[in-house]
């Protein structure tokens, strides 16, 4: 049972440990913001709008996709002066800006950077989201986090067969399950 | 070890928040909690901006586990009378400044286990309430996301330490990498 569960344990972690040090490195990202630059890459352009793609925002949408624009659709707005709308996928926001009668429309494009990139992988999860790409990385979030559930469960085990360490593991584990859990208990408690 | 036995509460919160948003449908899909209403005497000093009246409000009240408004949880409704939103853990408590009537109308939302835990797990000390619970909730939850990425380095190390060249740890080990760079380069 040793062995067996040392092997889980030890696959486990290897197969998604750059995953779980990306969680952890954009979470410290998130947490102390100064301490990283956050840059984009902006740039501005125009693209011809045909009279079947200036009728709408998903017409207009869906041309710019054709020609290889990619993400989905949000904040869409539009009024008698025009629309307005984004294509957003993980790191990259398009803005578009359409004036009615104007055979053309306004683009800007933010690319973040790595660090940015990474943010946006954090807070993507599930099988929601339009692109295909998205639901592989929504199976590999889910992968990741039952992962991380075996990792603490064997974890634990392995290290309560080293009788050597049970003392100062043992004071530790309780330490964090007193404050872990009863932070969480008193927390949910509140109104 | 040690690092992932202390923190080993909250990178079960992670695991689990990570099932949970995984499991979540899309935003608009997503059914509203539970909301309470209660209405209570308030008189607005009538020098105050936005901001000044949405911090009274906040010390009138003094509810659990939040601190003052940020700037845009501040909005008008269609009366005009301020709405400030504070966020808990638990859920929002959305505050209408009824000034002609002289109260408060607070409409408080509790939300499920699902969202307590990926509520905790995004509370983080940067943005935690100046409250004890939640500052300690940062404490704890800082030292978690430090934790994960120092068992996902030492992990390594350990294994190229002692087993590199058991197959089955080195397979594990690259297709985990090639997956993770591969998605990275084709989301981008």
């Amino acid at each position: 049972m040793y062995k067996l569960l040392r092997t889980v344990h030890l696959l486990l972690g290897l197969s998604c440990s750059t995953f779980l040090l990306m969680y952890s490195v954009s979470a410290v990202q998130m947490a102390h913001v100064d301490w990283f630059s956050n840059e984009e890459t902006v740039t501005q352009g125009t693209a011809a709008v045909s009279a079947e793609s200036a009728l709408n925002p998903r017409a207009l949408a869906q041309s710019l996709m054709q020609a290889g624009m990619s993400g989905e659709l949000q904040n869409v707005e539009a009024d008698e002066a025009g629309f307005r709308f984004r294509i957003v996928r993980v790191g990259t926001v398009h803005t578009v800006s359409y004036s009615a009668g104007e055979p053309t429309a306004r683009l800007e494009t933010r690319v973040a950077d790595v660090m940015g990139m990474m943010n946006g992988l954090h807070h993507m999860a599930g099988f929601y989201r339009e692109q295909g790409l998205t639901h592989w990385w929504g199976a590999f979030v889910a992968f990741a986090s039952l992962a991380l559930l075996g990792l603490g469960l064997t974890g634990v085990y392995l290290w309560f067969r080293m009788h050597k360490e049970r003392l100062v593991g043992g004071v530790l584990l309780s330490a964090g399950l007193v404050i872990g859990v009863g932070l969480l208990v008193a927390t949910r408690l509140q109104p | 070890m040690y690092t992932g036995l202390f923190t080993f509460t909250a990178l079960i919160i992670y695991g689990l928040s990570g099932l949970v948003d995984s499991s979540l449908p899309a935003w608009s899909e997503r059914k509203a909690p539970p909301t309470t209403e209660q209405f209570v005497e308030f008189q607005a000093p009538g020098d105050l901006g936005d901001k000044e009246l949405a911090d009274l409000v906040y010390e009138e009240l003094d509810m659990p586990l939040t601190g003052p408004a940020a700037e845009y949880s501040l909005r008008r409704d269609a009366d005009r009378n301020l709405v400030v939103n504070f966020y808990t853990p638990n859920g929002f408590r959305t505050v209408t400044v009824l000034e002609r009537d002289g109260r408060l109308k607070i409409v408080r939302s509790r939300g499920g286990m699902a969202s307590f835990v990926t509520g905790m797990h995004g509370s983080l000390l940067r943005y935690a309430a100046p409250r004890f619970l939640t500052r300690a909730w940062g404490y704890y939850n800082e030292a978690g996301l430090w934790a994960l990425g120092f068992m996902a380095l030492s992990g390594v190390a350990l294994w190229l330490g002692t087993r590199p060249r058991f197959v089955w740890a080195q397979a594990a080990f690259v297709s985990g990498n090639v997956v993770f760079l591969t998605l990275y380069w084709l989301i981008r």
